[in-house]
Protein backbone atom coordinates (compact mmCIF):
# COMPACT_ATOMS: atom_id res chain seq x y z
CA UNK A 1 0.00 0.00 0.00
CA UNK A 2 2.80 2.48 0.90
CA UNK A 3 5.03 3.45 -2.03
CA UNK A 4 8.05 5.53 -1.12
CA UNK A 5 9.20 8.38 -3.33
CA UNK A 6 12.64 8.48 -1.77
CA UNK A 7 15.66 6.57 -2.99
CA UNK A 8 15.95 4.92 0.40
CA UNK A 9 12.67 4.67 2.27
CA UNK A 10 13.21 6.10 5.71
CA UNK A 11 10.60 5.96 8.44
CA UNK A 12 12.57 5.51 11.68
CA UNK A 13 10.95 3.38 14.38
CA UNK A 14 9.21 5.17 17.22
CA UNK A 15 7.74 8.04 15.20
CA UNK A 16 4.21 9.30 15.79
CA UNK A 17 1.74 8.87 12.92
CA UNK A 18 -0.92 11.53 12.38
CA UNK A 19 -3.90 10.32 10.45
CA UNK A 20 -7.08 12.09 9.36
CA UNK A 21 -10.42 10.35 9.06
CA UNK A 22 -12.59 11.55 6.19
CA UNK A 23 -15.25 12.88 8.52
CA UNK A 24 -18.05 15.42 8.82
CA UNK A 25 -16.84 18.83 7.66
CA UNK A 26 -13.49 17.27 6.66
CA UNK A 27 -12.03 18.60 9.92
CA UNK A 28 -9.39 15.86 10.23
CA UNK A 29 -8.07 16.56 6.74
CA UNK A 30 -8.03 20.33 7.25
CA UNK A 31 -6.13 19.88 10.52
CA UNK A 32 -3.51 17.69 8.86
CA UNK A 33 -3.16 20.32 6.12
CA UNK A 34 -2.35 22.93 8.77
CA UNK A 35 0.24 20.70 10.44
CA UNK A 36 1.99 19.67 7.21
CA UNK A 37 2.14 23.22 5.92
CA UNK A 38 3.19 24.85 9.20
CA UNK A 39 5.93 22.32 9.89
CA UNK A 40 6.94 22.34 6.21
CA UNK A 41 6.91 18.55 6.21
CA UNK A 42 8.59 16.64 3.44
CA UNK A 43 6.64 14.31 1.18
CA UNK A 44 8.07 10.79 1.45
CA UNK A 45 5.57 8.68 -0.43
CA UNK A 46 2.04 7.71 -1.24
CA UNK A 47 -0.64 5.34 -0.09
CA UNK A 48 -1.58 3.70 -3.37
CA UNK A 49 -4.45 1.27 -3.04
CA UNK A 50 -7.74 0.31 -4.63
CA UNK A 51 -9.52 1.33 -1.42
CA UNK A 52 -9.17 5.03 -2.23
CA UNK A 53 -10.86 7.04 -4.95
CA UNK A 54 -8.44 8.65 -7.39
CA UNK A 55 -7.76 12.36 -7.34
CA UNK A 56 -4.93 14.60 -8.52
CA UNK A 57 -4.18 18.28 -8.33
CA UNK A 58 -1.26 20.66 -8.31
CA UNK A 59 0.79 21.42 -5.20
CA UNK A 60 -1.69 22.16 -2.38
CA UNK A 61 1.06 23.79 -0.32
CA UNK A 62 2.54 25.95 -3.06
CA UNK A 63 3.96 29.26 -1.95
CA UNK A 64 5.02 30.63 -5.33
CA UNK A 65 4.58 30.08 -9.07
CA UNK A 66 7.77 27.96 -9.13
CA UNK A 67 6.53 25.13 -6.94
CA UNK A 68 2.89 25.29 -8.07
CA UNK A 69 3.21 22.55 -10.66
CA UNK A 70 4.20 19.73 -8.32
CA UNK A 71 1.61 17.01 -8.65
CA UNK A 72 -0.27 15.88 -5.57
CA UNK A 73 -2.14 12.59 -5.49
CA UNK A 74 -5.12 11.48 -3.40
CA UNK A 75 -3.22 10.16 -0.40
CA UNK A 76 0.30 11.19 0.46
CA UNK A 77 2.68 10.58 3.35
CA UNK A 78 4.79 13.36 4.87
CA UNK A 79 7.60 13.35 7.44
CA UNK A 80 9.14 15.80 9.86
CA UNK A 81 12.49 14.49 11.06
CA UNK A 82 12.76 17.33 13.56
CA UNK A 83 9.46 16.56 15.29
CA UNK A 84 9.63 12.77 14.80
CA UNK A 85 6.27 12.61 13.13
CA UNK A 86 4.83 11.15 9.96
CA UNK A 87 1.50 12.45 8.66
CA UNK A 88 -0.85 10.94 6.13
CA UNK A 89 -3.02 13.31 4.13
CA UNK A 90 -6.03 11.66 2.56
CA UNK A 91 -7.69 13.94 0.03
CA UNK A 92 -10.33 11.64 -1.41
CA UNK A 93 -12.97 9.43 0.17
CA UNK A 94 -12.75 5.66 0.39
CA UNK A 95 -14.30 3.40 -2.21
CA UNK A 96 -17.67 2.16 -0.98
CA UNK A 97 -17.38 -1.28 0.53
CA UNK A 98 -13.61 -1.09 0.99
CA UNK A 99 -13.54 0.59 4.39
CA UNK A 100 -12.76 -2.50 6.43
CA UNK A 101 -10.06 -3.52 3.96
CA UNK A 102 -8.52 -0.05 4.22
CA UNK A 103 -8.52 -0.10 8.02
CA UNK A 104 -6.89 -3.52 7.99
CA UNK A 105 -4.12 -2.41 5.64
CA UNK A 106 -3.60 0.82 7.56
CA UNK A 107 -3.10 -1.01 10.83
CA UNK A 108 -0.79 -3.50 9.15
CA UNK A 109 1.32 -0.70 7.68
CA UNK A 110 1.40 1.20 10.99
CA UNK A 111 2.64 -1.94 12.76
CA UNK A 112 5.23 -2.59 10.07
CA UNK A 113 6.66 0.93 10.37
CA UNK A 114 6.92 0.59 14.15
CA UNK A 115 5.15 3.84 14.99
CA UNK A 116 5.16 4.47 18.72
CA UNK A 117 1.59 5.77 18.49
CA UNK A 118 -1.05 6.75 15.98
CA UNK A 119 -3.15 9.85 16.43
CA UNK A 120 -6.41 9.80 14.47
CA UNK A 121 -7.98 13.21 13.90
CA UNK A 122 -11.70 13.26 13.28
CA UNK A 123 -15.01 14.96 14.04
CA UNK A 124 -18.51 13.95 14.96
CA UNK A 125 -21.97 15.33 14.14
CA UNK A 126 -22.85 18.16 16.51
CA UNK A 127 -26.54 17.24 16.29
CA UNK A 128 -25.85 13.87 17.88
CA UNK A 129 -24.45 15.36 21.09
CA UNK A 130 -25.90 14.37 24.45
CA UNK A 131 -26.83 16.98 27.07
CA UNK A 132 -23.47 17.03 28.81
CA UNK A 133 -21.70 17.68 25.52
CA UNK A 134 -23.77 20.74 24.62
CA UNK A 135 -21.77 23.22 26.69
CA UNK A 136 -18.09 23.56 27.47
CA UNK A 137 -15.29 22.31 25.28
CA UNK A 138 -16.30 20.60 22.06
CA UNK A 139 -13.06 18.61 21.92
CA UNK A 140 -12.81 15.03 23.06
CA UNK A 141 -10.18 12.28 23.16
CA UNK A 142 -9.96 8.51 23.39
CA UNK A 143 -6.91 6.38 24.14
CA UNK A 144 -6.59 2.70 23.40
CA UNK A 145 -5.61 0.70 26.52
CA UNK A 146 -2.13 0.16 25.08
CA UNK A 147 -1.49 3.90 24.71
CA UNK A 148 -3.19 4.66 28.03
CA UNK A 149 -0.36 2.75 29.74
CA UNK A 150 2.36 4.95 28.30
CA UNK A 151 0.82 8.40 27.97
CA UNK A 152 -2.29 8.20 30.20
CA UNK A 153 -0.62 10.24 32.92
CA UNK A 154 0.70 12.95 30.61
CA UNK A 155 -2.68 13.31 28.92
CA UNK A 156 -4.36 13.32 32.32
CA UNK A 157 -2.36 16.40 33.26
CA UNK A 158 -3.86 18.27 30.32
CA UNK A 159 -7.29 17.94 31.97
CA UNK A 160 -8.91 16.92 28.72
CA UNK A 161 -12.40 15.49 28.52
CA UNK A 162 -12.63 11.89 27.45
CA UNK A 163 -15.32 11.02 24.92
CA UNK A 164 -18.40 9.95 26.85
CA UNK A 165 -19.49 6.37 26.29
CA UNK A 166 -23.09 6.02 25.25
CA UNK A 167 -25.64 3.34 26.02
CA UNK A 168 -25.66 0.97 23.12
CA UNK A 169 -29.36 0.17 23.28
CA UNK A 170 -31.11 3.03 25.07
CA UNK A 171 -34.46 2.04 26.56
CA UNK A 172 -33.80 -1.67 26.17
CA UNK A 173 -32.96 -3.85 29.12
CA UNK A 174 -29.57 -5.44 28.73
CA UNK A 175 -28.76 -9.05 29.27
CA UNK A 176 -26.39 -10.15 31.93
CA UNK A 177 -22.74 -9.91 30.87
CA UNK A 178 -23.58 -7.90 27.77
CA UNK A 179 -21.71 -4.67 27.19
CA UNK A 180 -23.99 -1.74 27.92
CA UNK A 181 -22.06 1.23 26.70
CA UNK A 182 -19.86 1.85 23.69
CA UNK A 183 -17.95 4.42 21.73
CA UNK A 184 -20.21 6.46 19.46
CA UNK A 185 -18.66 8.71 16.78
CA UNK A 186 -21.36 9.33 14.15
CA UNK A 187 -19.91 11.07 11.10
CA UNK A 188 -16.40 10.19 12.19
CA UNK A 189 -15.56 7.99 9.21
CA UNK A 190 -13.30 5.08 10.08
CA UNK A 191 -12.68 6.38 13.63
CA UNK A 192 -14.97 4.17 15.71
CA UNK A 193 -14.10 0.90 14.07
CA UNK A 194 -10.40 1.72 13.78
CA UNK A 195 -10.39 2.47 17.50
CA UNK A 196 -12.05 -0.84 18.29
CA UNK A 197 -9.63 -2.73 16.06
CA UNK A 198 -6.61 -1.02 17.61
CA UNK A 199 -7.92 -1.85 21.10
CA UNK A 200 -8.29 -5.50 20.10
CA UNK A 201 -4.82 -5.56 18.54
CA UNK A 202 -3.19 -3.85 21.57
CA UNK A 203 -2.05 -1.03 19.33
CA UNK A 204 -1.34 2.45 20.72
CA UNK A 205 -4.00 4.74 19.19
CA UNK A 206 -5.34 8.10 20.26
CA UNK A 207 -8.47 9.55 18.69
CA UNK A 208 -8.87 13.33 18.95
CA UNK A 209 -12.16 14.74 17.79
CA UNK A 210 -14.37 17.78 17.81
CA UNK A 211 -18.14 18.05 17.51
CA UNK A 212 -19.09 20.09 14.49
CA UNK A 213 -21.69 20.71 11.81
CA UNK A 214 -20.93 21.03 8.12
CA UNK A 215 -20.31 24.54 6.87
CA UNK A 216 -17.23 26.66 7.29
CA UNK A 217 -15.13 24.17 9.24
CA UNK A 218 -11.90 26.16 9.29
CA UNK A 219 -12.40 27.25 12.93
CA UNK A 220 -12.97 23.60 13.88
CA UNK A 221 -9.71 22.63 12.17
CA UNK A 222 -7.84 25.32 14.10
CA UNK A 223 -9.27 24.20 17.41
CA UNK A 224 -8.46 20.55 16.72
CA UNK A 225 -4.92 21.49 15.64
CA UNK A 226 -4.44 23.52 18.83
CA UNK A 227 -5.82 20.62 20.87
CA UNK A 228 -3.29 18.23 19.34
CA UNK A 229 -0.54 20.79 19.75
CA UNK A 230 -1.26 21.09 23.44
CA UNK A 231 -0.25 17.46 23.78
CA UNK A 232 2.47 16.97 21.17
CA UNK A 233 3.95 20.50 21.27
CA UNK A 234 4.64 20.62 17.54
CA UNK A 235 4.41 24.38 17.09
CA UNK A 236 5.18 26.98 19.78
CA UNK A 237 1.86 28.26 21.13
CA UNK A 238 0.88 31.36 23.04
CA UNK A 239 -1.70 31.46 25.81
CA UNK A 240 -5.14 32.51 24.71
CA UNK A 241 -6.85 35.42 26.46
CA UNK A 242 -9.57 33.38 28.14
CA UNK A 243 -8.88 31.53 31.38
CA UNK A 244 -8.24 27.86 30.81
CA UNK A 245 -8.42 28.26 27.04
CA UNK A 246 -6.33 26.14 24.68
CA UNK A 247 -3.04 27.85 23.77
CA UNK A 248 -3.17 29.12 20.18
CA UNK A 249 -0.33 28.34 17.81
CA UNK A 250 0.63 30.24 14.68
CA UNK A 251 -0.72 28.00 11.95
CA UNK A 252 -0.04 28.64 8.28
CA UNK A 253 -2.98 28.27 5.92
CA UNK A 254 -2.13 26.39 2.68
CA UNK A 255 -2.91 27.86 -0.73
CA UNK A 256 -5.36 25.05 -1.46
CA UNK A 257 -7.81 26.55 1.03
CA UNK A 258 -8.73 29.36 -1.34
CA UNK A 259 -12.23 29.37 -2.88
CA UNK A 260 -13.40 26.78 -0.37
CA UNK A 261 -16.99 27.63 -1.24
CA UNK A 262 -16.64 27.72 -5.03
CA UNK A 263 -15.92 30.38 -7.59
CA UNK A 264 -16.82 34.03 -7.35
CA UNK A 265 -20.42 34.45 -8.46
CA UNK A 266 -21.09 36.15 -11.79
CA UNK A 267 -21.69 39.88 -11.30
CA UNK A 268 -24.30 39.78 -14.11
CA UNK A 269 -26.66 38.15 -11.62
CA UNK A 270 -27.46 41.54 -10.16
CA UNK B 1 -29.08 6.57 4.44
CA UNK B 2 -32.29 4.57 4.26
CA UNK B 3 -35.41 5.63 6.09
CA UNK B 4 -36.09 2.99 8.75
CA UNK B 5 -39.74 2.25 7.96
CA UNK B 6 -40.02 2.47 4.21
CA UNK B 7 -40.01 5.79 2.50
CA UNK B 8 -43.45 7.28 2.26
CA UNK B 9 -44.75 10.79 2.18
CA UNK B 10 -43.73 12.76 5.23
CA UNK B 11 -40.83 10.50 6.13
CA UNK B 12 -37.69 12.32 7.01
CA UNK B 13 -34.91 11.26 4.67
CA UNK B 14 -31.54 12.53 5.74
CA UNK B 15 -29.18 13.63 3.03
CA UNK B 16 -25.87 11.90 3.45
CA UNK B 17 -22.93 14.06 4.31
CA UNK B 18 -20.55 15.15 1.58
CA UNK B 19 -17.76 13.20 3.18
CA UNK B 20 -19.24 10.48 5.27
CA UNK B 21 -20.57 7.14 4.25
CA UNK B 22 -22.93 5.33 6.50
CA UNK B 23 -21.09 2.61 8.36
CA UNK B 24 -23.92 0.10 8.24
CA UNK B 25 -24.26 0.32 4.47
CA UNK B 26 -20.60 -0.44 4.16
CA UNK B 27 -20.96 -3.66 6.11
CA UNK B 28 -23.40 -5.03 3.53
CA UNK B 29 -21.39 -3.85 0.55
CA UNK B 30 -18.18 -5.40 1.81
CA UNK B 31 -19.71 -8.86 1.60
CA UNK B 32 -19.69 -8.78 -2.20
CA UNK B 33 -16.46 -9.42 -4.10
CA UNK B 34 -15.33 -6.24 -5.79
CA UNK B 35 -15.53 -6.23 -9.59
CA UNK B 36 -12.39 -5.78 -11.67
CA UNK B 37 -11.67 -4.44 -15.13
CA UNK B 38 -10.70 -7.00 -17.75
CA UNK B 39 -8.14 -6.54 -20.53
CA UNK B 40 -8.43 -8.58 -23.73
CA UNK B 41 -5.65 -8.68 -26.28
CA UNK B 42 -6.09 -9.43 -29.96
CA UNK B 43 -4.53 -12.66 -31.25
CA UNK B 44 -1.69 -10.68 -32.78
CA UNK B 45 -0.94 -8.83 -29.54
CA UNK B 46 -1.10 -12.04 -27.52
CA UNK B 47 1.50 -13.58 -29.74
CA UNK B 48 3.77 -10.55 -29.44
CA UNK B 49 3.50 -10.58 -25.67
CA UNK B 50 4.35 -14.27 -25.47
CA UNK B 51 7.34 -13.79 -27.75
CA UNK B 52 8.74 -10.74 -25.99
CA UNK B 53 11.43 -11.29 -23.35
CA UNK B 54 9.58 -9.39 -20.61
CA UNK B 55 6.00 -10.38 -21.51
CA UNK B 56 5.22 -6.84 -22.55
CA UNK B 57 4.28 -4.89 -25.65
CA UNK B 58 6.93 -2.33 -26.53
CA UNK B 59 5.68 1.23 -26.27
CA UNK B 60 7.39 4.58 -26.76
CA UNK B 61 4.30 6.73 -26.29
CA UNK B 62 0.96 5.91 -24.73
CA UNK B 63 -1.94 8.27 -25.35
CA UNK B 64 -5.00 7.78 -23.18
CA UNK B 65 -8.18 9.61 -24.22
CA UNK B 66 -11.06 9.53 -21.75
CA UNK B 67 -14.59 10.70 -22.51
CA UNK B 68 -16.32 11.73 -25.74
CA UNK B 69 -14.46 15.01 -26.30
CA UNK B 70 -10.97 13.56 -25.90
CA UNK B 71 -11.72 10.39 -27.86
CA UNK B 72 -13.28 12.53 -30.61
CA UNK B 73 -10.06 14.50 -30.79
CA UNK B 74 -7.86 11.41 -31.06
CA UNK B 75 -10.27 9.91 -33.59
CA UNK B 76 -9.94 12.98 -35.80
CA UNK B 77 -6.32 13.95 -35.48
CA UNK B 78 -4.41 10.73 -34.80
CA UNK B 79 -6.54 7.74 -35.73
CA UNK B 80 -7.04 8.81 -39.35
CA UNK B 81 -3.71 7.11 -39.88
CA UNK B 82 -3.73 3.40 -40.50
CA UNK B 83 -4.17 1.57 -37.20
CA UNK B 84 -4.82 -1.84 -35.78
CA UNK B 85 -6.76 -2.77 -32.67
CA UNK B 86 -4.49 -4.32 -30.06
CA UNK B 87 -7.02 -5.02 -27.38
CA UNK B 88 -9.77 -3.65 -25.22
CA UNK B 89 -10.39 -2.99 -21.55
CA UNK B 90 -13.79 -4.01 -20.27
CA UNK B 91 -15.25 -2.62 -17.08
CA UNK B 92 -18.40 -4.53 -16.30
CA UNK B 93 -17.31 -7.66 -18.16
CA UNK B 94 -16.61 -10.93 -16.50
CA UNK B 95 -13.91 -13.28 -17.76
CA UNK B 96 -16.42 -15.34 -19.75
CA UNK B 97 -18.42 -12.54 -21.38
CA UNK B 98 -18.38 -12.62 -25.17
CA UNK B 99 -17.38 -9.51 -26.95
CA UNK B 100 -16.11 -8.41 -30.31
CA UNK B 101 -13.42 -6.16 -31.71
CA UNK B 102 -15.72 -5.18 -34.60
CA UNK B 103 -17.83 -2.55 -32.90
CA UNK B 104 -15.70 0.38 -33.94
CA UNK B 105 -18.01 3.36 -34.40
CA UNK B 106 -16.38 6.37 -32.68
CA UNK B 107 -19.53 7.00 -30.66
CA UNK B 108 -19.93 3.45 -29.33
CA UNK B 109 -19.36 2.74 -25.67
CA UNK B 110 -16.09 0.91 -26.15
CA UNK B 111 -12.59 1.08 -24.80
CA UNK B 112 -10.06 -0.03 -27.40
CA UNK B 113 -6.29 0.04 -27.49
CA UNK B 114 -5.09 1.05 -30.96
CA UNK B 115 -1.64 1.00 -32.46
CA UNK B 116 -0.41 3.12 -35.34
CA UNK B 117 0.87 1.08 -38.28
CA UNK B 118 3.30 3.83 -39.21
CA UNK B 119 4.71 3.97 -35.67
CA UNK B 120 3.99 0.62 -34.00
CA UNK B 121 5.41 1.68 -30.67
CA UNK B 122 2.67 4.29 -30.25
CA UNK B 123 -0.37 2.96 -28.39
CA UNK B 124 -3.60 4.91 -28.15
CA UNK B 125 -6.32 4.07 -25.65
CA UNK B 126 -9.76 5.35 -26.59
CA UNK B 127 -11.97 5.12 -23.51
CA UNK B 128 -15.55 5.91 -24.42
CA UNK B 129 -17.18 4.20 -21.47
CA UNK B 130 -17.96 5.37 -17.97
CA UNK B 131 -15.74 3.29 -15.75
CA UNK B 132 -17.34 2.86 -12.30
CA UNK B 133 -15.28 4.46 -9.55
CA UNK B 134 -14.61 1.19 -7.74
CA UNK B 135 -13.07 -0.20 -10.93
CA UNK B 136 -10.79 2.70 -11.81
CA UNK B 137 -7.84 1.32 -9.89
CA UNK B 138 -8.03 -2.08 -11.55
CA UNK B 139 -8.68 -0.44 -14.96
CA UNK B 140 -5.41 1.46 -14.59
CA UNK B 141 -3.57 -1.64 -13.40
CA UNK B 142 -4.84 -3.55 -16.43
CA UNK B 143 -3.79 -0.79 -18.81
CA UNK B 144 -0.23 -0.86 -17.53
CA UNK B 145 -0.08 -4.61 -16.99
CA UNK B 146 1.45 -5.66 -20.31
CA UNK B 147 2.77 -2.43 -21.77
CA UNK B 148 6.46 -1.75 -21.33
CA UNK B 149 6.49 1.79 -19.99
CA UNK B 150 10.20 2.20 -19.44
CA UNK B 151 11.29 5.22 -21.46
CA UNK B 152 7.69 5.94 -22.36
CA UNK B 153 5.93 9.27 -22.41
CA UNK B 154 2.29 9.17 -21.44
CA UNK B 155 -0.27 11.73 -22.51
CA UNK B 156 -3.76 11.74 -21.01
CA UNK B 157 -6.63 13.77 -22.44
CA UNK B 158 -9.95 14.27 -20.69
CA UNK B 159 -12.70 16.83 -20.29
CA UNK B 160 -14.87 18.25 -17.53
CA UNK B 161 -17.71 20.77 -17.33
CA UNK B 162 -16.55 24.30 -16.67
CA UNK B 163 -18.96 24.46 -13.72
CA UNK B 164 -16.46 22.24 -11.89
CA UNK B 165 -13.71 24.78 -12.41
CA UNK B 166 -13.05 27.08 -9.46
CA UNK B 167 -11.64 30.47 -10.12
CA UNK B 168 -11.41 33.84 -8.45
CA UNK B 169 -12.44 35.32 -11.80
CA UNK B 170 -16.16 35.00 -12.48
CA UNK B 171 -16.78 32.15 -14.90
CA UNK B 172 -18.86 34.42 -17.10
CA UNK B 173 -15.64 36.32 -17.83
CA UNK B 174 -13.68 33.22 -18.85
CA UNK B 175 -13.58 32.13 -22.50
CA UNK B 176 -14.56 28.50 -22.79
CA UNK B 177 -13.51 25.92 -23.79
CA UNK B 178 -10.01 26.08 -22.35
CA UNK B 179 -7.20 23.70 -21.44
CA UNK B 180 -5.38 23.15 -18.17
CA UNK B 181 -2.44 20.82 -17.58
CA UNK B 182 -0.97 18.63 -14.87
CA UNK B 183 2.24 16.63 -15.09
CA UNK B 184 4.06 14.07 -13.01
CA UNK B 185 7.38 14.97 -11.42
CA UNK B 186 9.25 12.83 -13.96
CA UNK B 187 7.86 14.80 -16.90
CA UNK B 188 10.51 17.45 -17.37
CA UNK B 189 8.87 19.49 -20.12
CA UNK B 190 6.20 22.09 -19.62
CA UNK B 191 2.60 21.48 -20.65
CA UNK B 192 1.48 23.49 -23.68
CA UNK B 193 -1.17 25.26 -21.60
CA UNK B 194 -1.36 26.82 -18.11
CA UNK B 195 -1.14 24.52 -15.09
CA UNK B 196 -4.39 23.66 -13.34
CA UNK B 197 -4.67 26.29 -10.63
CA UNK B 198 -5.31 25.70 -6.94
CA UNK B 199 -7.76 24.68 -5.56
CA UNK B 200 -8.89 22.72 -8.62
CA UNK B 201 -8.52 18.99 -8.70
CA UNK B 202 -9.19 16.22 -11.19
CA UNK B 203 -11.15 13.15 -10.18
CA UNK B 204 -12.00 9.89 -11.85
CA UNK B 205 -10.17 7.85 -14.44
CA UNK B 206 -7.73 10.56 -15.63
CA UNK B 207 -6.70 11.06 -12.00
CA UNK B 208 -6.26 7.33 -11.59
CA UNK B 209 -3.94 7.08 -14.62
CA UNK B 210 -1.89 10.11 -13.59
CA UNK B 211 -1.62 8.93 -9.97
CA UNK B 212 -0.27 5.60 -11.18
CA UNK B 213 2.34 7.42 -13.28
CA UNK B 214 3.31 9.71 -10.41
CA UNK B 215 3.64 6.87 -7.92
CA UNK B 216 5.67 4.67 -10.28
CA UNK B 217 7.76 7.57 -11.65
CA UNK B 218 6.57 7.55 -15.24
CA UNK B 219 6.72 10.82 -17.20
CA UNK B 220 3.13 11.74 -17.95
CA UNK B 221 1.10 14.81 -18.75
CA UNK B 222 -2.66 15.31 -18.39
CA UNK B 223 -4.63 17.88 -20.36
CA UNK B 224 -8.11 18.73 -19.15
CA UNK B 225 -10.52 20.53 -21.46
CA UNK B 226 -13.12 22.56 -19.60
CA UNK B 227 -16.19 23.16 -21.74
CA UNK B 228 -19.64 24.58 -21.06
CA UNK B 229 -21.73 22.30 -23.25
CA UNK B 230 -23.28 19.00 -22.26
CA UNK B 231 -23.03 17.91 -25.90
CA UNK B 232 -19.90 17.05 -27.83
CA UNK B 233 -19.11 20.15 -29.83
CA UNK B 234 -16.42 21.02 -32.36
CA UNK B 235 -14.90 23.94 -30.38
CA UNK B 236 -14.37 21.70 -27.35
CA UNK B 237 -12.65 19.04 -29.45
CA UNK B 238 -10.55 21.67 -31.20
CA UNK B 239 -9.49 23.10 -27.83
CA UNK B 240 -7.09 20.15 -27.63
CA UNK B 241 -5.27 21.24 -30.83
CA UNK B 242 -2.33 22.91 -29.02
CA UNK B 243 -1.37 19.58 -27.45
CA UNK B 244 -0.29 18.29 -30.86
CA UNK B 245 2.73 20.58 -30.53
CA UNK B 246 3.82 19.10 -27.20
CA UNK B 247 5.42 15.86 -26.01
CA UNK B 248 4.45 13.07 -26.60
CA UNK B 249 2.03 14.06 -29.37
CA UNK B 250 4.25 16.07 -31.69
CA UNK B 251 6.30 13.09 -32.87
CA UNK B 252 3.32 11.06 -34.01
CA UNK B 253 1.12 13.58 -35.74
CA UNK B 254 0.39 13.37 -39.43
CA UNK B 255 -1.88 16.06 -40.66
CA UNK B 256 -5.42 14.99 -41.44
CA UNK B 257 -6.61 16.91 -44.52
CA UNK B 258 -10.18 15.80 -43.86
CA UNK B 259 -10.21 16.73 -40.19
CA UNK B 260 -13.14 19.13 -40.49
CA UNK B 261 -15.31 16.59 -42.29
CA UNK B 262 -14.47 13.89 -39.73
CA UNK B 263 -15.29 16.27 -36.91
CA UNK B 264 -18.63 17.27 -38.41
CA UNK B 265 -19.61 13.63 -38.95
CA UNK B 266 -18.61 12.75 -35.42
CA UNK B 267 -20.61 15.56 -33.85
CA UNK B 268 -23.64 14.63 -35.99
CA UNK B 269 -23.31 11.02 -34.91
CA UNK B 270 -23.19 12.05 -31.28
CA UNK B 271 -26.19 14.34 -31.77
CA UNK B 272 -28.21 11.43 -33.18
CA UNK B 273 -27.51 9.48 -30.05
CA UNK B 274 -28.86 12.23 -27.89
CA UNK B 275 -32.35 10.91 -27.39
CA UNK B 276 -33.75 13.48 -25.00
CA UNK B 277 -36.76 14.24 -27.27
CA UNK B 278 -37.14 11.09 -29.34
Amino acid sequence: MFVSCEKEPNIPKGYTLLLPAVCVGNVGQLTVDLIIHTLDMERIGYLHTDCLLPMVGNNPFSTSQDDASQLATGTEVYRSGEKNIVAVQQRAPLVRGKQSEFRRRLLEWAKQCGFSRVVLLTSSHAYERIDTQMTGTQLRYLLSPELEKSVGEAVGELKWTQLERRRLYPGVEHREGEEQTGVFIPGGGIARKFYQECCEADFPLAVLLTFCAEGDNIPDAFSLANYLNQWLQLVPGRKSGGKGGTPQAEWKIPSSWTLLFGSTHPPDLY
Amino acid sequence: MAAPFGCGFGDLVLASSRAVDDEEEEEEASQKPSPCAVLRWSAQAKQEISESPNDCIECSALIVAIGPVATGFIHTYLLHQETEILGMIGSGLSENTCNTFEQTSPADATCFLHRLKSAPSVILCQCNVDVPSEMMFSWTQQLFSCINIHNTYIGVLASAPVSEFRSSVSLSDVTVPFLRGLKTNQFHGKPVCPYLEQPNTVKGLPASVLSHCQVYRVPAVLYMCYSDSIYVEIPAIKAFLPVLKGTPFRDIVQENPHADITLRKLVELRAQQNNLYT
